[in-house]
């Protein structure tokens, strides 16, 4: 009687143990901060060498004309950190050297800087062409987040 | 300038850190950098002879602003001051001026125009040599931006065209510059040289830039830079022959005991390329670049023609670790030979110098950024040969050493 459960119970255990790693895969994938836009930019997914000059401010206008806003929080928040090598694939050291780079011989500026994701989204709702991120459980009503491919 | 300084300090201490700029208006934004270092050098001069004993005479300071007229349209200057004990005398100069219009701009392709004094991107980091914030440690590599050419290349008063292309997937920005540019020639006296002319300034010297990088699409973390820079540095005001002449009347043998003395003209045509490459990988940074510099210098001494034709080499390689958000590390090694024909450097050994015509080099460092706006850089260089030792008025009196180690602390703020 007993032998019919012990390779069910074997496999439950499989099954708990794939679950939590799938859970822990998920909970990685879904704490990725999300990429958010103003309602006036048109794109819904953009490809990462694009997305790359944008954060590196290489870029100043959307294809329609209007002014790339670049919102980002400090260098040091750990959301920051995360969203630059998650979706941009460098170091953050790297990105404050391109930004220090254009701001320090008259080629560029830097991303404006907001110190909360609160503000962060305050901004990205009511700046004409705004780009920035938060974290991915973070509420986003009246902004546009985007889909698509965004590694 | 002290009080240039105390204004920054006090600006310093009275924002806070959590703000990244003086914004004015949505347009307009005004930022600065004061750097302080503490360098010592014990074994040879280093810009000066303060630095024997531990000088604090290195100090940067910039101020710039700018504003957006348009996402087209805007207009940017920096003033700085540098004080590098007698080589730089901290004199608050206009770093660039210009208003840069973007012409065109799409998903794939993008062409824009600058006009006034415009920095140039010569290799990866001529354009940041002054910028504390941007380099890779206290200084940029010696052996690529040593300072005989420092004023001449830094920038120019002129037109810079620039534009990316997306082709394929594979980034390419360039930039074509040409104007001139107007300069204090005794870096380039003591390139030529080994020693101030008595006489003779070279004033405005014509520059013509091509910079193009490249990021793969099979490689994202990859850059590959070449730069070429066609210069030429014609000397000004030197002795006329009649004065050369009339001076050698009355002791001729002066003429070969003091040649440089009696330099009636001198100019220098010269091509430089440089090969640059960066590859990123995680924490991992190694960047390498290559210089050439092809020179034909003539040179008349009391009305008779003396040329030379030179090939400078030079090159590093760069290991840096950027260990955590606040923390970074680098190692580099590089090489540096005035004339690759004469890598012993015998024939550019001037009276006080056997070791002007070569170097070679480590250098390690480390960076931490301790708060938002303020950092710390400590640097040690050992070095063999004093290719990249930096010349300024009275080395040619100074006792040179062949091996010679300096070590630097500096402390950064930038708003």
């Amino acid at each position: 009687m007993d032998s019919p459960y012990r390779p069910l119970a074997r496999t439950r255990g499989l099954r708990w143990l794939l679950l939590g790693a799938l859970l822990t895969l998920t909970q990685a994938a879904l704490s990725a901060p999300k990429i958010v836009l103003n309602q006036s930019v048109e794109f819904t997914s953009l490809d990462s060498a694009y997305l790359n000059q944008i954060f590196a401010m290489q870029i100043r206008k959307w294809p329609d004309g209007q002014a790339i806003q670049v919102f980002i929080l400090p260098s040091t928040s750990s959301l920051h950190r995360k969203f630059v090598i998650d979706h941009l694939q460098i170091q953050t050291h790297q990105l404050d050297r391109i930004w220090n780079r254009m701001l320090f011989t008259g080629t560029g500026k830097a991303p404006t800087v907001v110190n909360s994701e609160d503000a962060m989204l305050k901004m990205i709702r009511t700046t004409q062409g705004a780009i920035g991120y938060v974290s991915d459980e973070y509420p986003t009503d009246g902004v546009k987040v985007l889909g698509g491919d965004q590694r | 300038m002290n009080k240039l300084l105390q204004g920054l300090l006090f600006l310093a201490f009275a924002t806070s850190s959590q703000v990244f700029a003086i914004e004015l208006g949505e347009s307009s934004q005004i930022h600065g950098f004061v750097n302080q270092a503490y360098l010592y050098s014990p074994d040879n001069p280093y810009a000066g002879t303060d630095a024997n004993n531990g000088s604090l005479k290195f100090r940067e300071i910039g101020i710039n602003g700018f504003t957006e007229f348009s996402p087209d349209f805007r207009l940017a200057g920096q003033v700085l001051s540098r004080q590098q004990d007698q080589a730089d005398d901290g004199d608050v100069r206009i770093d660039f001026l210009l208003a840069d219009y973007l012409l065109f701009s799409d998903q794939s392709a993008s062409l824009g125009v600058r006009a006034g004094r415009v920095k140039n991107n010569i290799g990866f980091y001529n354009a940041i040599r002054d910028i504390p914030s941007a380099r890779p440690g206290y200084n940029v590599p010696d052996s690529i931006y040593f300072g005989a050419f420092r004023d001449t290349l830094l920038s120019i008063d002129g037109v810079n065209l620039y534009g990316s292309a997306l082709f394929r997937d594979n980034l390419i920005t360039w930039e074509l510059s040409a104007g001139q540019r107007n300069i204090d020639s005794e870096d380039f006296e003591y390139f030529a040289f080994g020693q101030p002319l008595p006489r003779g300034e070279a004033e405005k010297v014509p520059l013509r830039i091509l910079n193009v990088n490249l990021v793969p699409s099979f490689q994202r973390d990859l850059r590959l830079g070449m730069s070429l820079v066609d210069l030429e540095i014609e000397l000004e005001d030197t002795l006329s022959v009649a004065e050369a002449q009339a001076a050698l009347m009355s002791n001729p043998g002066d003429f070969i005991a003091n040649p440089l003395n009696y330099v009636t003209g001198s100019e220098i045509e010269g091509l430089l390329a440089i090969l640059s490459a960066q590859y990123s990988f995680e924490s991992w940074i190694v960047t390498a670049e290559y210089l050439n510099l092809d020179s034909d210098l003539t040179a008349q001494f009391a009305g008779m023609d003396v040329s030379q034709s030179q090939t400078t080499e030079g090159y590093y390689l760069q290991l840096e670790w950027l260990a955590s958000a606040q923390t970074s590390w680098f190692t580099r090694y590089e090489e540096l030979y005035l004339n690759n024909d004469d890598r012993s450097g015998e024939g550019s050994a001037t009276a006080n110098n056997q070791y002007r015509g070569f170097g070679k080099g480590w250098t390690v460092g480390g960076k931490w950024q301790f708060k938002n706006d303020w950092s710390i850089v400590g640097q040690a260089s050992f070095n063999e040969g004093t290719a990249w030792l930096p010349s300024y008025n009275g080395i040619e009196d100074e006792e040179i050493e062949k091996y010679w180690n300096y070590y630097v602390l500096s402390l950064n703020y930038q708003f």
